[in-house]
């Protein structure tokens, strides 16, 4: 089998995994003339690109979020993370260290909030409902 | 409680649906003609549960009373606060419920203070101060998927150990089928029988609580 021939039959076992793993709903709607099919290439990431760089910053991130919901209120977090965490990316690893659930469509400011409230937020929440003196 | 002839004897009394208004009953004892009646009032109802179980603690030999209460803070879990030595808080990890185990946490502490400085009122016989400790939250309700709790969960159960509140490492997944065929059979989960591994998950993670609740006793 000539090169460009194999590299062919690959392509086409790949399409054909793609395939497989849809869902059963999915599968019927290929047949259907009134779904559009698409075809969307995403670059896998190897075990060292997402794996590694957490790791590393591990104790960092512990230090950060004991920081952050150390603030005395919510605009100060904010500050902090708009000055600090510009990106979407630096914000999502802190919200990933927090177990905060985030979606592809999630803004930077989304995740910001969110972050704010899982940590500054929910102390102060806390100890205003217990009481406490906030 | 032990027994001769096996391992252990579980004494159960269920509640009944006709309680409904047993809050209402109980409130009408409360007040009284002056401050003074109103407290001793207030430590008489407040107090009963306690007493009832401290009338059986001669008779027998329980290694442990579990008295489950409903979710909310009226005088019939205030009567089951006040005859615990214990609290286990039972929550689910989602938004509203953690604010419960905050309000719980504060209701508590409210609960101990005034029965304490009613109790100082009690009049001639010496009323026993009560000082009840929290063990801890276990989660319940959990949707596992690909062996963990879903992130929608797993958010509130980081956010809750962070706040510094104790919590149990082992937790109880939610699983209608199993969970509700139990009360209509009258079959506690862990002895009924299902052909699938959901069922010996549960099961497992059961136990791995009730050994986790034994040693924290």
């Amino acid at each position: 089998m000539s090169n460009q021939k194999l590299k062919f039959s690959g392509t086409l076992r790949r399409l054909v995994d793609a395939v497989e793993r849809l869902s059963e709903d999915d599968l019927s709607k290929l047949g259907d003339e009134s779904y559009n099919i698409e075809i969307r290439l995403t670059r896998k990431r190897n075990r060292e690109e997402t794996i590694s760089p957490i790791q590393e910053i591990d104790l960092n991130l512990t230090n950060l979020i004991e920081k952050i919901t150390g603030f005395a209120n919510r605009d100060e977090a904010q500050h902090f993370l708009n000055a600090n965490f510009p990106t979407r990316k630096s914000v999502e690893l802190i919200a990933r260290t927090l177990d905060i659930p985030i979606s592809k469509q999630d803004k930077v400011e989304t995740l910001r909030d969110r972050v704010i409230e899982a940590t500054v937020g929910a102390r102060i929440r806390s100890q205003a409902i217990q009481g406490d003196k906030v | 409680m032990k027994s001769r002839n096996n391992g252990g004897r579980i004494d159960l009394i269920c509640s009944h649906l006709g309680l409904i208004n047993v809050d209402l009953e109980l409130a009408t004892l409360l007040g009284g003609a002056n401050l003074q009646q109103a407290k001793r009032n207030y430590i008489k109802v407040h107090g009963k549960l306690r007493e009832a179980i401290a009338s059986l603690a001669d008779s027998t030999d329980y290694d442990i009373v579990l008295l489950d209460c409903p979710p909310n803070f009226n005088i019939v879990t205030k009567n089951a606060i006040v005859a615990s030595e214990k609290i286990l808080i039972p929550a689910k990890p989602d938004y509203l419920s953690t604010l419960g185990i905050d309000y719980l946490h504060r209701s508590v502490n409210e609960l101990v203070k005034e029965f304490n400085e009613y109790a100082e009122v009690g009049g001639e016989t010496k009323i026993e101060t009560i000082s009840p400790e929290i063990l801890g939250v276990i989660f319940t309700m959990i949707q596992i998927t690909s062996g963990q709790p879903i992130s929608a969960q797993r958010q509130f159960i980081s956010q809750t150990k962070r706040l510094g509140v104790t919590t149990f490492k082992a937790y109880f997944r939610e699983n209608k089928t199993i969970f509700a065929d139990a009360p209509q059979n009258l079959m506690p989960v862990v002895l009924n029988y299902y052909s699938n591994s959901t069922h010996s998950d549960v099961v497992s993670e059961i136990k791995t609580f009730v050994d986790e609740f034994e040693s924290v006793l």
